[in-house]
């Protein structure tokens, strides 16, 4: 385990940010792995980071908001080729 | 952690993240808008129902929200159409659309009263995830407070970039000054400003995140690819595009 990309220690987040979504039965080892790996603190920040996006993307699909300008355009190469514009939410919220 | 909000955490958890999950908590059992104190706790009870509904569970395995019918797993007595919309916000919100909304509107679940179960929702999804991550055990029901929902409509709210009025940018009246002070605002923190105290708490929620995008006295202990590797995780696992 170690760096996802350039990342460090992204792949132990990726799956502690996975088993907490899911709130699956590997949770307890992935926490434990990111305790070991990085830290109590890194830890407890990772779980708010986690928290924070479990709220932002309800306010978002919950609201239909459009992508801020200053994200649409740049944002529109990648989109499609990280599968992005087909999320269910993409539906009519990517341009103004 | 004696006194600690959540108990006895084996974790050390940052003043200001404490501080804003108290304030946060604290703010779901005050009245609201359009609800009372004592609707919003039931508001907070349905939303953590709603983690368990094994009709959510199916219908979120259905091709379409529309492809199943059945009955929610409910805890409150709140009224079919409001228990409906907060399910859907907590395990499906990728396929809410304006559609929806209008239905709920047609259901006797207006807009305003409709964001304000968007800002309940979030909040307490955001701080029982945060929990969940720990293993934490979720925080009690919030007390609720007595007093009268405050019927406060911003004058500026009115149809823009979403499926509900907001207040467009560079256009908050005096009233929601302190909240709408930077020249670009992020349509995720207009999107719920029919309700502008909604938008209060989500600020002081920010404790969970970075003070500002540009902002580079982070207060996290992670670095910032960290951050977004996470956040973006987070969002492509709920299907959200914005």
């Amino acid at each position: 385990m170690g760096k996802t990309g350039e990342v460090e220690h992204g792949r132990e987040l990726i799956e502690f940010a996975d088993a907490s979504v899911a709130r699956s039965a590997s949770l307890p080892a992935a926490r434990q792995t990111v305790r070991e790996a990085m830290g109590p603190k890194e830890l407890v920040d990772a779980a708010a980071i986690v928290g924070n996006f479990q709220r932002m993307v309800r306010i978002a699909d919950g609201t239909g908001i459009q992508l801020d300008e200053i994200a649409e355009v740049p944002s529109r190469a990648f989109r499609g080729r990280m599968g992005i514009d087909e999320f269910a939410s993409a539906q009519g919220r990517g341009s103004h | 952690m004696t006194g600690s909000i959540f108990g006895d955490c084996p974790y050390p958890i940052r003043e200001d993240l404490e501080t804003a999950t108290q304030r946060a908590w604290e703010f779901l059992g005050k009245p609201g808008n359009w609800w009372s104190g004592a609707e919003r706790v039931d508001l907070v009870a349905e939303t953590r129902a709603a983690r368990d509904c094994e009709f959510c569970a199916e219908r979120r395995d259905a091709l379409s929200p529309y492809a199943v019918s059945g009955e929610h797993g409910s805890a409150t007595s709140l009224p079919s159409v409001v228990i409906e919309a907060v399910h859907r916000i907590t395990t499906d919100a990728a396929r809410l659309s304006e559609q929806a909304i209008q239905e709920f509107s047609a259901d006797g679940l207006d807009d305003g009263r409709y964001v304000e179960i968007v800002s309940v929702v979030s909040t307490v999804l955001g701080i029982d995830s945060f929990c969940d991550a720990l293993g934490l055990a979720w925080l009690p029901l919030p007390e609720a407070q007595p007093g009268e929902p405050s019927k406060y409509r911003p004058a500026e709210a009115r149809p823009d970039v979403g499926w509900v009025p907001m207040i467009p940018s560079g256009e908050n009246g005096s009233n929601e000054a302190d909240i709408f002070a930077a020249t670009f605002v992020p349509n995720v923190f207009r999107a719920m400003s029919l309700v502008p105290d909604a938008v209060r708490n989500l600020r002081r929620l920010s404790a969970y995140y970075v003070q500002s995008v540009g902002d580079t006295s982070l207060r996290t202990s992670l670095d910032r690819p960290q951050i977004e590797l996470i956040a973006a995780r987070v969002s492509a696992l709920n299907e959200c595009f914005y």
